[in-house]
């Protein structure tokens, strides 16, 4: 049959084509597979996702940024002078640094992208990590449009930019990582329309060690060694960041040599592992996996408009109670139900370690104090029993008029991993008569459903958080976000708080936040699951990487990147 | 198109001699039926053939090869694949009869309303009809889904069922359009009987036919399109269906090294829509050579 | 006919109409709060999300925000993405290429192997190879196209290494790459997901075919062309497939709306930049003005091809009716 040649001819080419060998290549190259871009711009100032911070400090970095295990580190900028009491620091920008046009980098740029950042018309677009210059003197005021300078804010000389905060902070280098941004190209938009500037989303001016190429939304980024660069060059010319929406995409990119690098899940390190030509690390995490308990409802005493701030000052902070969370010992029991071990393997494949409080992380910090709530159902049911609940003949927890407890409500963001959480922690509550349903809420209403208070639990787990411990935690103290959703008040852990980050002495901030932890650790305002070990999978091409425990800063050493041919 | 001789055409359908030995000289349609039987029977009878309860973990065995007691092993949380397999024959056939009935009576009614009635009534309905049918189905399923905050099965089975009845509309309308025509029809139309006697004791007895062919089709679409759901996200979170398992199952990881957690949920729905496409394609082929899937 | 084109043409307008509104509906009733992506995880609160909904106007009622819409949609202004705050018509023209293009390939693909498929059964109707395809097509449209998806990458990107894994062109290719390498690469990038787009798509147009040309084959003109003496192979290639190959015509438009779905699968796992991988992520984000503009254009790409494939039968067949 004729057809059925014709057939088969077009059978050979389709076989054929692979044939095709790869595509000779020139200079070194480098494929970086990342998740998707969430910000509005491609540009430092909304960046929100993984796939920007990894490629931001190779065109357009900060006066400083992250190393390997997340603690601050120096830039752009050359040095940094910090007074004793931490409320001034003066940074020097080095003489040489240059814009990739030519012009140079100077202390302009900085102040410029600092008022720019914290402009009431950009802040309406809402830049996430604006709450970071908070402490700068007037810079409240500047991003609620009250005043038209930030006096916190100084140029001293073309080198020289000097930051004055409102109180001790030992911890703002961690906070001055925004990207510079050349004022010779912006300055002289209006505000109202940078929005819609080609700059934002082509930054085709860098100060860093990469020329800008090109940046094809949902697809990828590629950047091209800057021969005129003023300091340490990087060693790779071409780097290309691969954007992934599915994970097992980028897994078989990666497997087939079509990406050189990315982070992986837990899951997959076995496999890589037994690759050829494909080796994998897993550094510790700076991540946490909690599940807030739902301890108290709207604040009590304040009226139609509640005030937190007002009532905060005046230690009058209260709310009114949710049953049967509101009692610690009910928290307690919950905790001691749980298999950890369990939790780690089945969650994170047993690639990460527990945590007791979300006050974890540093080697300097030391835990061990803390209770560790190790599997226990008897002890869950006998503190039950303390709050007043018993097994009734049908296994269920009852009060003592035989009432059977209602069953908690488990609410998280759509997810394998948050549904898997769920059916373990219905299981172990199971196991002591408490019952558990699990509602999932689609990406975008669990923040309204979380403010709605119908819910007893909720999933949340969390980004840069092990680095330092008053970053982990600010959101326990009284009036922030997810206090408010729980319900949770502890002028003694707000106190704690205040006092860790006023002072640089390691051992006097370990003690400190040792007793912060312990509040947490005792009053159990969340369920403390772990903190996930962060994997990666590279070809052996790849080296001097050394990881992070946040791949978001896994590019932190590129300079020291090469390809072995 | 063709000329057809109108005094067989006349006759009732389920009247006509011999269907089963129409149907069963379609050897595969026979091999269809014989697995849905398997199938539905595996549905009703889940208890017995089934050592673990699919909603209970075995906390000693979790994510373990096949081995004594878990003839498919077990998956990363400690369920039993076996007996979630077994159970998710209930959620994958639910799914493929209730939405299929559900749209099925829709279309029925409104087809049949539109075809005898005609005029206004018939271009408002098929005017509506259009309109759905021009959105991609896969596209508006999952655009409604996304509507809902709880992707439960019913939502799925009601938002298949209430999104795919212009199809069915469409096919008896054009049927009652035909049949009306039919001198059977005019003359019991002449002598006065009622419209309502018409349409149920005339007309529809000879569009059932296309309605079962169409609808057995439809069976098999929508338990794709459950695990499609799935897929992407949008299944029902909390049930065990051959969808979400295989859905669960889907990484290279997996494919490679554990075939228990992902072919029998893939044999399964496999074996299933073919059985059903196969009794479909029988029942078609027994019905009326020549009648067409649309 | 002409009379028969601009009757036709009217009946869509009230689809059209119907379409928009649907789509404005759909989108009003999605749940989730767009504006709390503009809020922070950490520090979030109820005024927080309010201003954040007042900025984005999604505080007005329904039928001055559907108005508004209907009037912008129809001067080709499709709004901004609520997450990205880019133009939708800018997104979206991306895009819509991508779409159009993987799935007329899969289209021509499927109509091919469909009806070659067809036609060998038809005349063969009953041998070993008539049930193999018929086995064979079943199983195409049994397997989720996601399933079959990662088999593919699977054997023919991970084992053989004979294809690129996903995405639409090979990043590495050097700047001076012809444009040979460049047209060869690209169509490396289109080999899977074709296939695995078509192939559900395939099998119904070859079970058509294939009773499509067993009625015309029984046909007494058939047969009074055999007993003429013609061959068979011209009685077939000549005679018969021409005339069954008609009603084709619709049923081959009708997979349209099918592929577009299959491409939301698709392009998902292929990493494909196109419409359908889109809409996935507009839903699970609720981003209204994403969901509202492809669906729009899907729905009127699917009525504009039955449109099409109404004319072109009208066209072929001179049997059809112009009443």
């Amino acid at each position: 049959m004729k057809h059925m040649k014709i057939i088969l001819a077009l059978l050979l080419v389709v076989v054929l084509v692979p044939a095709m060998g790869a595509f000779a290549q020139e200079g070194s190259q480098i494929t970086i597979g990342v998740g998707g871009i969430t910000g509005r711009h491609y540009n430092p100032i909304w960046m929100t996702s993984g796939a920007q911070m990894a490629s931001f400090p190779l065109i357009l970095p900060g006066l400083t940024w992250f190393d390997g295990e997340v603690q601050p580190v120096l830039d752009l900028a050359e040095s940094v002078d910090i007074n004793d009491d931490a409320t001034v620091y003066t940074f020097t920008l080095p003489a040489a640094a240059t814009w990739s046009d030519g012009e140079p980098l100077t202390a302009e740029d900085v102040e410029f992208t600092v008022l720019l950042y914290l402009n009431p018309i950009i802040q309406a677009t809402s830049p996430a990590f604006s709450k970071n210059l908070d402490g700068v003197v007037g810079a409240t005021e500047f991003k609620a449009g009250e005043t038209d300078t930030v006096p916190g804010v100084e140029v001293v000389d073309a080198q020289t930019i000097r930051f004055t905060l409102t109180g001790s902070d030992y911890l703002f280098l961690r906070k001055s990582f925004l990207g510079i941004l050349p004022k010779h190209v912006l300055g002289d938009v209006p505000v109202e329309e940078i929005d819609t500037h080609e700059y934002l989303d082509a930054p085709t001016v860098t100060s860093g060690p990469y020329n800008f190429v090109e940046y094809e939304p949902d697809q990828y980024m590629r950047f091209e060694r800057r021969a005129d660069y003023w300091g340490e060059p990087a060693q790779i010319d071409t780097v290309i960041f691969r954007i992934f929406e599915e994970s097992e995409t980028l897994y078989a990119a990666l497997e087939a040599g079509e990406v050189d690098i990315a982070s992986i899940a837990a899951e997959e390190v076995e496999r890589f592992e037994a690759m050829d030509g494909i080796s994998t690390m897993s550094n510790p995490g700076v991540g946490y996996l909690v599940t807030h308990f739902n301890m108290g409802e709207a604040l009590i005493g304040a009226g139609e408009e509640v005030d937190c701030a007002a009532l905060k000052a005046e230690g009058k902070v209260a709310y009114e109670p949710h049953p049967p969370l509101d009692d610690m010992r009910v928290r307690q029991a919950l905790a001691y139900t749980v298999d950890m071990p369990e939790v780690i393997d089945v969650i994170a494949s047993g690639q990460g370690t527990p945590i007791y409080s979300s006050i974890f992380g540093p080697s300097w910090l030391d835990n061990s104090g803390l209770n560790d709530y190790a599997y226990n159902p008897d002890k869950a049911i006998e503190l039950l029993g303390e709050a007043g609940w018993t097994l009734n003949d049908s296994g269920r927890m009852a009060d003592a008029e035989g009432t059977p407890m209602r069953d908690l409500i488990y609410v998280a963001q759509p997810g394998q991993q948050s549904f898997d959480l769920g059916l373990l922690l219905q299981d172990y509550f199971g196991a002591v008569g408490v019952g558990l349903e699990i509602r999932l809420t689609t990406s975008s209403s669990f923040i309204p459903v979380v403010l709605a208070e119908e819910w007893d639990l909720a999933r949340n787990a969390g980004g840069d958080f092990g680095s330092d411990p008053s970053v982990s935690v600010n959101y326990y103290t009284t009036c922030a976000g997810w206090a408010g959703a729980l319900g949770f008040t502890s002028p003694d852990f707000d106190e704690a708080m205040t006092a860790g980050s006023a002072t640089n002495d390691l051992a006097e901030r370990a003690a400190i936040y040792n007793t912060a932890s312990g509040i947490l650790n005792t009053e159990l305002p969340s369920l403390y699951f772990m903190t996930a070990n962060v994997n990666y999978a590279y070809s052996d091409k790849v080296q001097g990487f050394v990881g992070a425990n946040n791949a978001n800063y896994m590019t932190w050493n590129f300079g020291e990147w090469t390809i072995a041919e | 198109m063709t000329d057809r001789p109108i005094a067989l055409e006349a006759q009732p359908v389920q009247e006509r001699p011999s269907l089963w030995r129409r149907f069963a000289r379609h050897r595969l349609a026979v091999f269809g039926m014989v697995v849905m039987t398997f199938i539905v029977l595996m549905a009703i009878f889940a208890p017995l053939i089934t050592q673990w309860d699919p909603y209970t973990r075995d906390r000693t065995a979790r994510d373990a090869p096949p081995m004594a007691g878990h003839p498919f092993g077990t998956d990363r949380l400690g369920y039993d694949v076996w007996s979630r397999l077994v159970y998710s024959s209930r959620a994958s056939l639910a799914v493929g009869l209730i939405a299929v009935a559900i749209y099925t009576a829709i279309g029925t009614v409104a087809g049949g309303i539109a075809g005898y009635y005609g005029g206004l009534v018939d271009n408002i309905i098929m005017r509506v009809a259009d309109t759905i049918l021009s959105f991609p189905s896969m596209i508006i399923v999952l655009t409604v889904i996304g509507l809902f905050e709880e992707r439960s099965l019913y939502v799925i089975m009601g938002v298949m069922g209430f999104l795919a009845w212009p199809r069915i509309a469409r096919l008896v309308r054009g049927q009652v359009l035909s049949i009306k025509e039919w001198e059977f029809v005019t003359a019991a139309r002449a002598v006065g009987v009622g419209s309502s006697r018409i349409i149920w004791v005339h007309i529809m007895p000879n569009v059932t036919a296309h309605i079962i062919v169409s609808a057995t089709f439809g069976i098999a679409s929508a338990i794709l399109t459950e695990a499609s759901l799935s897929f992407l996200g949008l299944g029902d979170p909390t049930l065990p269906s051959w969808g979400k398992m295989l859905n669960e199952a889907q990484s290279l990881n997996i494919l490679q090294s554990k075939w228990w957690l992902w072919a029998p949920p893939g044999l399964m729905i496999a074996l299933c829509v073919l059985g059903v496409n196969f009794v479909g394609d029988g029942l078609r082929d027994a019905l009326d050579p020549r009648m067409r899937q649309e | 006919m002409l009379r028969y084109f601009i009757r036709r043409l009217v009946t869509a307008i009230p689809v059209i109409v119907g379409i928009t509104i649907f789509t404005f509906t759909l989108a009003q009733l999605a749940p989730g709060d767009p504006a709390a992506a503009y809020v922070d995880m950490e520090s979030f609160s109820e005024e927080a999300l309010n201003a954040a909904r007042e900025r984005l106007g999604l505080n007005d009622p329904l039928p001055v925000q559907y108005v508004r819409w209907l009037g912008l949609t129809l001067q080709g202004d499709l709004g901004r993405s609520l997450i990205t705050r880019k133009p939708v018509g800018e997104l979206i023209t991306h895009r819509l290429w991508n779409t159009i293009s993987l799935t007329a390939a899969s289209l021509i693909l499927s109509t091919l192997v469909g009806l070659a498929v067809g036609v060998i059964s038809a005349v063969y109707q009953y041998s070993t190879m008539d049930y193999l395809f018929t086995i064979v097509s079943f199983a195409a449209v049994s397997v989720p196209g996601f399933f079959l998806a990662l088999v593919f990458i699977y054997i023919f990107a991970l084992r053989l290494n004979w294809l690129p894994t996903s995405g639409m062109f090979d990043l590495r290719l050097p700047a001076d790459a012809t444009t040979w390498e460049r047209t060869w690469d690209s169509i490396k990038h289109y080999i899977m997901p074709v296939i695995a787009l078509s192939a559900p798509s395939a099998a119904p147009l070859a079970r058509y075919a294939r009773s499509s040309m067993l009625e015309v084959l029984n046909q007494d003109y058939l047969q009074t062309a055999r007993a003429k003496g013609a061959r068979e192979r011209r009685v077939i290639w000549r005679h018969a497939f021409p005339n069954a190959l008609l009603p084709i015509i619709t049923v081959v438009a009708l997979r349209l709306p099918f592929l577009f779905g299959g491409s939301v699968i698709i392009e998902q796992i292929f990493q494909w930049q196109g419409l359908g991988s889109m809409s996935v992520k507009a839903v699970l984000d609720s981003d209204y003005p994403i969901i509202m503009a492809v669906n729009l254009i899907f729905a009127v790409l699917v009525l504009a091809s039955n449109l099409l494939a109404d004319m072109l039968y009208a066209v072929a067949d001179p049997r059809v009716r112009y009443d």
